[in-house]
């Protein structure tokens, strides 16, 4: 087969083929991107605002969390104060740094339920009379 | 296989698109609307189907414009992505064929036209890939270089694959 006959061929098939798009498909396509830019941005704030708003959550919920757990218990340190020297009138001599270690540690045992308070004197090792 | 070294005119583009810029979408149709669309034709064979794909080719790239910074052929991804079209139109018909009765797969010839009648057959009687060489090549006008990069063959391969589709057009035309 020779290339002059692939040649006149092509020619052929190159107006045979040549086809020209309507002409209402570059406004066709015009309006799909423009819709499909406009639908793609409207996703972008979408995930936006949910990520905002799970992020409002978190913290709302992290800060409801802390505040639970915080004792605001504004007289701390002058109830300390006052165990300590309720200490000191108890156990004359104590130095002034170990009663006020012993008040901390008191103050701090009040936080937690005592075995004995939770079962009764009778697990706790006393009686019943 | 050499790749298609992009141009500084095809990265501005590029970069158009990426942005979201309608002009840029204005500008690409312009230089590959037709292509597209005549490719598109020989592809899936009637005109309503051909511009479907071809709108449905700038909707994905309006979908996947943040990754075409990193395009190295614009012309091998576009028609890339008008095979993927194609082939779910194609596919689609072929599940509803009551959509759309027989279609041609080349345009009608004027009546006192015997031969691109003729030559209108013969298309009809290559195979897919067949067609589908030709409608690269002659309604996409791409190089060997594009169609190889697209296909994933060499460009001899291509051209080779091309040429032996012509021979079967002149083979049918001689009968």
């Amino acid at each position: 087969m020779e290339d002059s006959e692939l040649n006149a061929l092509e020619n052929e098939l190159d107006r045979l083929l040549a086809l020209a798009p309507s002409p209402s498909l570059e406004q066709r396509v015009a309006r799909r991107v423009y819709a499909e830019l406009q639908r793609q941005q409207r996703r972008e704030w979408e995930a936006y605002v949910a990520a905002v708003a799970a992020l409002l959550v978190l913290a709302i919920n992290l800060s409801w969390s802390v505040s639970r757990e915080t004792t605001h218990d504004w007289r701390a340190g002058e109830s300390a104060a006052v165990s300590t020297e309720q200490i000191e009138q108890l156990v004359p001599g104590i130095p002034r740094r170990e009663a006020l270690r012993q008040a901390l540690v008191l103050r701090g045992g009040r936080a937690e339920p005592a075995a004995g308070g939770m079962l009764g004197p009778a697990a706790a090792g006393g009686h019943i009379n | 296989m050499d790749e298609h070294p992009t141009t500084d005119d095809e990265r501005r583009l590029l970069c158009g698109l990426a942005a979201g810029e309608t002009s840029a979408f204005a500008e690409l149709y312009e230089r590959f609307g037709t292509r597209l669309f005549r490719t598109a034709m020989g592809l899936v064979g009637n005109r309503e189907d051909a511009e479907d794909c071809v709108q449905e080719v700038f909707a994905a790239l309006v979908r996947s414009r943040r990754r075409l910074t990193e395009v190295q052929d614009l012309a091998a991804y576009l028609f890339s992505s008008l095979r993927r079209q194609s082939a779910r139109r194609t596919e689609s018909r072929s599940k509803h064929p009551q959509i759309l009765a027989s279609e041609p797969a080349a345009p009608e010839p004027p009546a006192d036209d015997p031969r691109g009648e003729a030559l209108r057959q013969a298309l009809r009687s290559l195979t897919v890939e067949q067609r589908e060489m030709i409608a690269l090549k002659v309604e996409g006008q791409l190089t060997f270089d594009e169609i190889g990069q697209m296909l994933n063959i060499s460009p001899n391969t291509a051209a080779s694959r091309y040429r032996y589709a012509l021979a079967h057009l002149v083979d049918r035309l001689r009968k």
